[in-house]
């Protein structure tokens, strides 16, 4: 084969490929990336197997063909390269020529039939489809891949899942002792039950979503879900698990309401979390007429106090939380929104809503503190 | 020790203070009376050694030599430079409870010689030819006594050096079956040479010496200094190795000497105890030391120690055991408080100083050094300047017990309250996707991730529990675990315990529980498992007492399921935030199971490994 391409359009590609190539070196192609050179266009691939990279760019061909890089070192020189276009060649031997100016380079690539066969998306008129604003997804899923679990032993709450409950698409993820839910109206079908993608696909979709505008669509296939989102097409492997049935711990009604402005609150929170125990960061918050008291203590550093306004006029008592599990769901607003906290008692699960972004919703269940 | 043995000769026959026990229905002959006896304090020659050394001892000797033939069989002769009897103590000396050291019922209460029964020469001389020969320093004759199976054949004068020689010939030649239950003579020899090492740990400023027909078993010069003996015993790079230290509470003192945790040994024969000077085997102490290693040895695996433990008479009672072997202790409790916790404080100490904490002068800190398959650095304190034959053993007095490995003048060393760094290593890099390899100052160290974190993980939860009940994360759907019945309503039964160590779990049905809440600690992890695990070892309990040790277990359990295994990678992040955390803990010398986290070379070992140096 034989091309040229921008460099921009190949850097791009292979940014994304970098998320995705298997380093480990039991299987070297999974290292690699395709490059597959077509009629007038290039196709560049990368997999692990779980999640598959399909990326379109324009490209001068003269001449077809496939050729396959490392994945890491065919980066690094394409990103030292100065922009403008860029000649790759490949010979018979499987080398892959990259050329720009006066630089060249030859890298030793592996033969092309080798590379994984890439799963292809479905029928595109298929009933399983979906089309989103890439902002909008790639907010819901910001939204809730944080609650996620990174324990391996519980697949299912490794990731974050996708389903349909009256006539809303849900998307919610959970590691047990939190839960994160954006639910949306959308176009097209959703898929019936819980569909679960893994913490490293969503991240992926994610990158391929950043920066982009106008609709993705999302497709459910047996197994795997697509992503096509302009030139780049993500085919990603599903959780064979069943997401837990989380509506019951939803809480419908909560006795009590506090209103609070985000910053503020999260600044406290950070401050008065130095002094909390390391791993588990405890923090212990009191509700209190028109106030919030927050409040850590740890035996080996000290302890720490602080008091922040909130609109709350119901009974005063003293909840315990993880300060992370706070701050985790806090940051991800700006510092001028409010935050409302949905209050039952001290061991009941604990809502928490952004009146700015009304499909969100975030349960967290306290801490029992000594 | 021999300062406070009575001078006076082995003179009193205590027979009358114990009339009532001697009541006899038939009166055996004495012979046969005496080999009875005999057989209680002479089992075979390392006894009779033990017997004579002691008595050479709490003569005030200096100089002890033990010479064997035929393992003992044919002669074993002890000959001492200690005070010498005069002829009619010699005489006197071989009558059954004929001793210097008891007087009175009450001397009975605070014995501080190590022989006090007076036996010993009767039971030898009972079951063999046995020849005494002695004389005192002011004396200018000796005294030559001859006994055949107990009876006196011959009282002469002799002339010879100072001292005592005993030379017992035929032993058990006139008790066949005893003869017949003695084992190898190199099985023999082995007690022989074991015996004489205990005492000779005990008592440094005297000299020992065994031989075997014409071979040097033994040598053990005179020295001040307790650390000079026990490179003599042990060599000199593991003598370096040892970790000292010395306790005091109401009951009493303890000094001792031992193996870093990384070391281990699979008897507990290289653990030599001793009460008042007097080696001791006893289950209480034994116990305790182990207790102090607690979970940084493996199980079945058992460090090598030196213990001390200083009380006063009053404190024990050592008329137990006929060979003294066994003490019992009128406060065992302290006792055993006293020891395992000054053990553990010392192995708390034990890390040695990494990265910054590390000079030049550190060198003769060879913890590290006696790894297995090398050969460890020439390095040791150095030579001890033999002091005189001095009647006061001052050892006992002026060594200085708290820092004997370290040159005193060594302001270099970390103290052991400075935490060594982990996190000042440089990372090199990870090999086998399960060791982690750093750079110190002038050390290799090389980190088990797994070992290391499963530390880690386990020194947390064992922290925070010991500062009061874990704090509990609860679980926003409650998970039900099935168990098999027997541990569901175990479970349910120990609820307030497993609410202590983090825990909320209810019934559900016979054979099953739901779990509501899960240490905060462990969150992250799949509360079935630890559930699954809470239970399997609350099964083990017994009492509700038990649940303390339970604790530690569940604690080590987690711990191994949580920490990152052997097998995964770790990016560079990872390893600092690892090297971070075992700074931030107590013990970072091994996991919970007991195998080492990590382990050094020093650059010298590392070079002459290369033959550099």
């Amino acid at each position: 084969m034989e091309c040229r391409m921008t460099k921009d359009d190949l850097l791009g590609a292979l940014y994304l490929a970098q998320g995705i190539v298997d380093r480990r070196v039991t299987l070297p192609v999974l290292a690699h990336v395709l490059i597959q050179v077509g009629n007038r266009d290039a196709t560049i691939l990368a997999t692990d197997q779980e999640i598959g990279l399909r990326r379109r760019c324009g490209a001068a061909v003269t001449k077809r063909g496939a050729a396959t890089a490392n994945a890491r070192v065919l980066y690094e020189i394409i990103r030292s390269l100065s922009d403008g276009e860029i000649e790759l060649r490949s010979d018979e031997r499987h080398h892959l020529e990259v050329k720009q100016g006066k630089s060249q380079f030859r890298i030793v690539g592996i033969e092309p039939s080798e590379f994984p066969a890439m799963p292809a998306v479905p029928d595109v008129k298929s009933k399983a489809q979906l089309s989103v604003d890439a902002e909008v997804l790639r907010r819901m899923l910001e939204l809730t891949l944080f609650a996620a679990s990174s324990d391996e032993a519980r697949p299912a709450l490794c990731g974050v899942c996708f389903e349909r409950r009256d006539g809303l698409l849900h998307v919610v993820a959970s590691d047990g002792h939190r839960l994160s839910l954006v639910s949306r109206a959308l176009k097209g079908v959703r898929p019936e039950p819980g569909v679960i993608l893994p913490r490293k696909a969503v991240t992926e979709m994610m990158k391929v979503l950043d920066g982009l505008s106008g609709e993705v669509q999302l497709t459910f296939g047996s197994g795997v879900v697509f992503l096509t989102a302009g030139d780049v097409e993500l085919a990603m492997r599903t959780v064979q698990a069943d997401f837990p049935s989380y509506e019951a711990v939803i809480p419908r009604e909560t006795a009590h309401l506090l209103t609070i402005a985000n910053g503020p609150w999260s600044q406290a929170l950070r401050r008065v979390a130095v002094l909390a125990a390391e791993q588990t960061h405890p923090v212990r918050l009191t509700f209190d007429a028109g106030k919030v008291e927050l409040s850590a203590r740890n035996p080996e550093l000290g302890e720490a106090h602080e008091e922040v306004e909130a609109n709350y006029s119901g009974e005063t008592f003293t909840i315990g939380f993880n300060a992370r599990y706070l701050l985790d769901v806090l940051s991800l607003f700006p510092g001028d929104s409010t935050v409302e906290v949905g209050l039952q008692d001290d061991e009941s699960p604990t809502v928490f809503r952004v009146p700015e972004e009304p499909e969100f919703l975030y349960v967290l269940m306290p801490m029992r503190l000594s | 020790m021999n300062e406070q043995a009575p001078l006076a000769r082995k003179l009193e026959d205590r027979q009358e203070g114990l009339a009532p026990g001697e009541r006899r229905v038939v009166v055996l002959p004495p012979e046969v009376a005496d080999k009875i006896a005999a057989g209680e304090v002479v089992e075979r020659p390392a006894s009779v050694v033990k017997e004579l050394v002691e008595n050479a001892l709490d003569a005030g000797a200096k100089n002890i030599r033990v010479e064997l033939e035929e393992a003992g069989l044919g002669l074993i002769a002890v000959i001492d430079d200690g005070e010498g009897m005069s002829r009619e103590d010699a005489v006197c000396a071989f009558q059954r409870h004929a001793t210097s050291k008891v007087r009175t019922l009450a001397d009975l209460e605070r014995i501080t010689t190590l022989g006090f029964r007076g036996e010993a020469l009767a039971s030898i001389a009972a079951v063999s030819t046995t020849t005494l020969c002695t004389r005192r320093r002011e004396d200018l004759v000796g005294t030559r006594v001859v006994l055949e199976g107990g009876k006196l054949l011959e009282v002469s004068e002799i002339g010879g050096p100072p001292g005592t020689r005993v030379e017992v010939v035929g032993l058990f030649a006139n008790v066949p079956a005893r003869r017949k239950f003695l084992k190898a003579p190199a099985t023999e020899m082995g007690q022989v040479s074991e015996q004489l090492t205990r005492m000779a740990l005990a008592w440094p400023n005297v000299a020992f010496e065994l031989r075997h027909g014409r071979r040097v078993l033994l040598h053990f010069p005179q020295t001040a200094r307790f650390e000079e003996r026990l490179a003599q015993v042990f060599g000199r790079d593991r003598a370096a190795s040892f970790l000292d230290f010395e306790a005091e509470a109401s009951v009493g003192r303890v000094r001792g000497y031992l193996s870093p945790s990384h070391f281990s040994l699979p008897s507990p024969r290289q653990i030599f105890t001793y009460v008042n000077h007097r080696y001791v085997r006893d289950k209480l102490v034994t116990h305790a030391l182990l207790a102090g290693y607690s979970t940084l040895l493996m199980t079945g695996r058992y460090p090598l120690a030196v213990l001390f433990l200083e009380l006063a008479p009053t404190e024990i009672d050592v008329n137990v055991h006929p060979a003294k072997l066994e003490v019992r202790f009128r406060r065992g409790g302290a006792v055993h408080e006293l020891i395992s916790r000054s053990v553990q404080e010392r192995l708390r100490a034990q890390l040695p100083p990494l990265g910054s904490g590390l000079s030049e002068g550190d060198k003769p800190k060879l913890e590290f050094a006696s790894l297995p398959q090398i050969e460890p650095l020439p390095l040791g304190p150095p030579e001890s300047t033999q002091r005189e034959g001095g009647a006061v053993p001052q050892w006992v007095l002026e060594v200085p017990w708290r820092s004997p490995s370290q040159p005193p003048s060594s302001a270099t060393l970390a103290p052991p309250q400075a935490r060594p760094s982990f996190a000042q290593l440089r990372v090199v890099g990870q090999v086998f996707e399960g060791y982690l390899v750093c750079e110190g100052r002038d050390q290799f160290v090389l980190v088990d991730q797994h070992a290391a974190h499963e530390r880690v993980v386990f020194e947390r939860l064992r922290s925070s529990y010991a500062r009061g009940p874990l704090p509990r994360q609860q679980l926003l759907m409650g998970a039900v675990v099935p168990l098999d019945a027997r541990a569901a309503a175990r479970l349910v039964e120990y609820g307030e315990e497993a609410e202590r160590l983090g825990f909320e779990v209810e019934a559900f049905g016979m054979d099953a529980v739901i779990v509501r809440a899960v240490p905060a600690l462990l969150a992250h992890l799949d509360p079935a498992q630890l559930v699954r695990d809470l239970a399997e070892e609350l099964v083990e309990v017994e009492r509700p007492e038990g649940l303390a040790r339970a604790a530690e277990r569940v604690f080590a359990r987690m711990a191994c399921h949580t920490a990152v295994r052997v097998g995964q990678s770790l990016g560079v992040d990872e390893i600092r935030a690892l090297l971070r955390a075992m700074d931030e803990i107590d013990f970072a010398a091994h996991c919970p199971h007991g195998r080492p986290a990590f382990l050094v070379w020093p650059r010298t070992e590392i070079e002459r490994m290369f033959r550099r140096i």
